[in-house]
């Protein structure tokens, strides 16, 4: 291997001149003094001023520490100690702090068995790094390998036919390292076209002795076609004549299909951009240097020639947004994570965007140095999302009501988006944009913090309740609105924005005002509930009733208004009632009661209607207070039950006289009916005997008549006496005294009477009549005795049902009560052919019984005897 | 003129008495019978059922009566009467001007009238010569 004498001036001299081109630094370190040369080009990738000294110790920071800065002292310990040459890539930061990828070659130079210098070249690679970078990058999408470029160095002596080929030179043009060159060797691997050109270029430099860049074609073994680029300098003698070439030969082809696949992979990838509407950011925060795709650029629309610095980027970002961005990008430089970010930006056309930003940050020493993330345009989905939730909201509700608006509020940013029409319920401008606080401006004064409250209350328990509140207009119109909305959070549970719509329901409210009017005018007390039996509404009367105020009543279940032990048939009829819901009254004698606050129960009538409203079926209840009927109908009550009792004393008096009647037409009719027949005969019998006779007769029906007259007269006493004198009777004393008076008819009859007052002995009564009752009933007992048995008779006094009984129980004849039982009292009425009876004394019996107020009655079986029972007093 | 079989039930003996003047005046009452109650009366009918000529042609019946009043007896009478040789003329005879006799001695058509006491005897006289 033949090694370049560095130590030729004019040689290094145009090297450098050369190699700068290429941008190829020289360096040269003496192993013995430590001495370093650098090229100018060297310190210009190094970025270090012309005074800088380079030395072993601080050449060290160029590389940067870790792996590179090892491999590279490795490699020159290698070099000087084993004479091992060496091509490294290494990554520099500059004194600048750029950061620069480097090819770093060396080569170790002997002096008698001892390494005395080592020297070699630095090359920027940097663009040819980041276009492999960006292979890199993009082959991740696109699938591409990447592949270097190689360089080649060559010397040609032209008046010794001598070529110097570098090591690399016959790589790339696809010789074997080491074979002598001449030109027709290597023209032999020239296409045929391109000869020409070379021989033309040879021509051309002997002639101007100027080499200019020229390109041409090389064939490999294996066929291939490669593209060199050849850049060369000549260099003449004193006489002008041409002494030497030297020149740089490289190998261009993979960099022209690279570059070329570069630019369709970059079309097709700012395609695909374009598309997704992505574009990609760099940004050295060092530097504060920015770059931006082509695509990026148009999305902001920012033009390429255009500085471009953050301050221009911020610019660019909505106002409103503004703060959120400055904020999150402080927090990726700061803690190195850059968190998603969706902002709008506002473009120089006015129009808005919303961008979607994600990136990655790069630390060096902890520091950052550098951003680079992707932007994407994401203002249709969120335009379409938006669009979707619009459509969806104003389908569901939309189609009910009339005059809505559509609003979302973004609260993160406090942007509103409002329908057409929701801007004209409010009366504004259509478009114009919106936040929060405009809209509160818009609101009528009095209801502004409850708006306020409303929403941090929504924010807060991440649910929309339904409310209303009034807008003024600049003409101080007043209008209701009635909000719906919902909240919507993230995933995590933040509240990002609310959506919904609002209407105006000032006309609904008008008809509810009238509706009010015409509840309050109503003359019952009207509640309105829903079918839960909430109470919707309740009117003045209402209040008065119940004692509530309809705030108080407003919510609460109606069964508060009713007592415990009626909420069973309130839940019945309200079944009944919305089975079919039609305007029904409760029945009139249902004896229903509400209670009022202070407890007191009414006597109500309820009458109920069904109401359709928007909001589904509500109830009124018309409610009317009959305290009064229920007092006029108590009174009513009261008077039919004296008018019954009047009635009744009527009938009895009616009986009376019906009895009186049955007196009067037979028993004195019959007299008297005997005295005028008896008259007529006597008038034309001649017969004197007979007229005697008849004569007898008249005087015993004068006599009749007398008797009948006196009886009637008697008991017209005793049933018209009132205030009959009441004494301690003792039954004992008076069956004594009855024995007594009968003692005849007892000793002729050896009847057998006894008694039994053990159970009660005595009791209120007036002694005549009982003496009289006790006389008539065990007379009778004796009179129609049975003849075939012994008389006995039974007194027994008792009490029944509070009530003082006596029973009076003979063994006598009996009577056919199925028969006779009708007149057993009747006056004059007679059951046996007996001469003693006529008929009085159970006629007078019952009159003493019946003027004492109590009852008598018998029971009898004929042939076995006969029972009387008295009841003597109520 | 066909001599007549009459019957008194009646318990006043005076009623009786007048009556029994009455009917001794008038040629073709061929005898005359008197109880004072239903019952008797009943019994003497259904035991002369057989003997036509012992029945009678006419009953002046009172309405209040022991043992068996007027409308008791009619009550059997009527269950008999298909029985005899012949029809009896019944007489409801009372002082009774109570509209309830009245009516219900109407509504039973085995008894021909109502009659009020005191009996004139020329209605008597009439009455019998009504039967032929």
């Amino acid at each position: 291997m033949k090694h370049w004498n560095i130590e030729d001036v004019s040689t290094r001299d145009l090297f450098e001149k050369t190699l700068k081109i290429a941008k190829v630094g020289i360096y040269e370190l003496n192993v013995i003094s430590k001495e370093i040369y650098w090229s100018s080009v060297t310190r210009e990738i190094t970025e270090v001023p012309n005074s800088f000294i380079p030395t072993l110790e601080n050449i060290q920071q160029f590389f940067i520490e870790g792996n590179c800065r090892n491999q590279v002292k490795l490699a020159l310990k290698g070099a000087q100690a084993n004479g091992e040459s060496f091509d490294l890539d290494v990554e520099m930061v500059t004194a600048k702090g750029n950061q620069r990828f480097v090819r770093h070659i060396g080569y170790p130079y002997f002096e008698n068995g001892t390494c005395v210098k080592v020297f070699g070249i630095l090359q920027d690679i940097t663009e040819r790094k980041k276009i492999r970078f960006d292979l890199v990058k993009k082959n991740r999408y696109l699938g591409f390998a990447e592949k270097m470029a190689h360089l080649g160095h060559w010397k040609i002596n032209p008046k010794k036919q001598e070529f110097t080929w570098s090591e690399n030179m016959h790589s790339i043009t696809d010789f074997e390292i080491g074979t002598p060159m001449t030109l027709e060797k290597y023209l032999s691997h020239i296409p045929e076209a391109d000869r020409k050109t070379i021989l033309d270029h040879i021509d051309k430099c002997n002639r101007t002795k100027i080499f200019e860049p020229f390109t041409h074609r090389i064939i490999h073994k294996d066929g291939s076609l490669h593209h060199f680029k050849v850049l060369g300098e000549i260099i003449t003698d004193k006489n002008g004549e041409i002494e030497q070439i030297i020149g740089t030969s490289q190998d261009i082809t993979e960099q022209t299909i690279k570059e070329q696949e570069l630019v369709l992979k970059n079309q097709q990838l700012n395609l695909a951009e374009k598309m997704a509407k992505i574009g990609n950011w760099k940004w050295n925060t060092v530097t504060g240097e920015i770059q931006w795709s082509d695509n990026l650029h148009e999305i902001y629309g920012h033009p390429k020639d255009e500085d471009l610095s953050y301050e221009v980027y911020l610019n660019y970002v909505h106002e409103q947004d503004r703060h959120l961005v400055e904020r999150k990008i402080g927090e990726a430089v700061e803690n190195g994570v850059y968190e998603d970010l969706n902002y709008r930006i506002r473009l120089k056309d006015g129009s808005i965007k919303t961008i979607k930003s994600t990136g990655i940050v790069k630390m060096n020493k902890g520091q950052t140095i550098e951003m680079l993330g992707t932007c994407q345009d994401v203002t249709e989905q969120f335009n379409k999302a938006q669009e979707l939730i619009e459509k969806n909201q104003q389908l569901t509700f939309a189609e009910e009501l009339a005059r809505i608006g559509y609003w979302e509020w973004d609260i993160v940013n406090d942007h509103l988006t409002w329908s057409d029409n929701m801007y004209r319920i409010f009366g504004m401008e259509v478009g114009i944009p919106l936040g929060f606080e405009n809209v509160v401006a818009a609101i009528h004064p009095d209801d502004r913090d409850m708006f306020r409250a409303h929403a941090e209350e929504f924010i807060a328990e991440k649910r929309f309740r339904k409310f209303m509140h009034r807008i003024v207009y600049d003409d101080g119109t007043v209008r209701t609105v009635e909000l719906y909305g919902e909240v919507i959070s993230d995933r995590a549970g933040n509240v990002l924005k609310m959506v919904g719509i609002t209407q105006d329901i000032t006309e609904q409210r008008m008809s509810e005002i009238k509706f009010r009017g015409l509840l309050e005018s109503a003359p019952d007390a009207m509640v309105i509930v829903d079918t839960k039996g909430k109470i919707q509404l309740a009117n003045k009367q209402a209040e008065k009733m119940f004692g509530y105020k309809a705030t108080e009543l407003v919510d609460q279940y109606v069964s508060m208004l009713v007592p415990n032990r009626l909420w069973d048939t309130m839940e019945y009829h309200a079944n009944v009632f919305f089975k079919d819901p039609k305007h029904t009254g409760l029945p009139a004698d249902l004896d229903f009661y509400v209670h009022n606050k202070a407890g007191f129960q009414i006597p109500i009538q309820v009458t109920l209607s069904p109401l359709e409203t928007s909001e589904g079926l509500l109830v009124s209840l018309a409610i009317r207070d009959i305290t009064e009927q229920k007092q006029t109908a108590h009174r009513i009550l009261e008077t039919n039950k004296s008018l019954k009792e009047s009635a009744n004393r009527l009938k009895t008096q009616n009986r009376q006289l019906a009895e009186f009647n049955h007196i009067t037409s037979h028993n004195l009719r019959s007299p008297v009916s005997n005295l005028s027949s008896l008259i007529n005969i006597y008038k034309t019998e001649e017969d004197n005997d007979l007229k005697e006779e008849l004569i007898d007769k008249m005087e015993s029906v004068t006599n009749h008549l007398t008797w009948t007259l006196d009886t009637l007269v008697e008991s017209l006493v005793i049933k018209n006496k009132t205030n009959v004198a009441l004494e301690e009777t003792i039954f004992e004393s008076i069956l004594q005294k009855t024995k007594d008076m009968l003692a005849a008819e007892i000793l002729k009859t050896k009847a057998i009477i006894e008694h039994d007052f053990s159970e009660t002995e005595s009791t209120m009564y007036n002694n005549i009549y009982l003496e009289s009752i006790f006389l008539n009933l065990i007379s009778n007992s004796l009179k129609y005795r049975d003849e075939k048995r012994r008389p006995r008779i039974f007194v027994k006094s008792k009490i029944s049902n509070g009530r003082t009984q006596l029973e009076f129980r003979d063994n006598g004849l009996g009577i056919d009560l199925k028969k006779n039982g009708h007149k057993l009292f009747g006056f004059s009425k007679v059951f046996h052919r007996n001469k003693d009876a006529k008929g009085v004394g159970l006629f007078l019996t019952k009159a003493q019984v019946d003027a004492m107020g109590g009852k008598i009655w018998a029971e009898s079986e004929p042939g076995v005897g006969t029972s009387f029972f008295i009841n003597l007093n109520h | 003129m066909k001599p007549i079989n009459v019957c008194i039930v009646d318990d006043d003996d005076i009623y009786q008495f007048t009556m029994g003047v009455t009917l001794r005046n008038i040629p073709s009452v061929k005898s005359t019978n008197v109880f004072t109650d239903g019952a008797q009366a009943l019994e003497y009918i259904v035991s002369n059922q057989k003997e036509t000529d012992a029945l009678p042609d006419v009953i002046f019946l009172d309405i209040n009566m022991p043992i068996m009043d007027g409308f008791q007896f009619m009550d059997e009478l009527v269950d008999v009467l298909p029985k005899l040789g012949k029809p009896i003329r019944v007489y409801l005879v009372s002082s009774s001007i109570d509209p309830k006799d009245i009516k219900k001695a109407k509504r039973n058509s085995a008894i021909t009238d109502y009659l009020v006491k005191p009996l004139k005897s020329e209605l008597i006289k009439d009455i019998l010569s009504q039967i032929k």
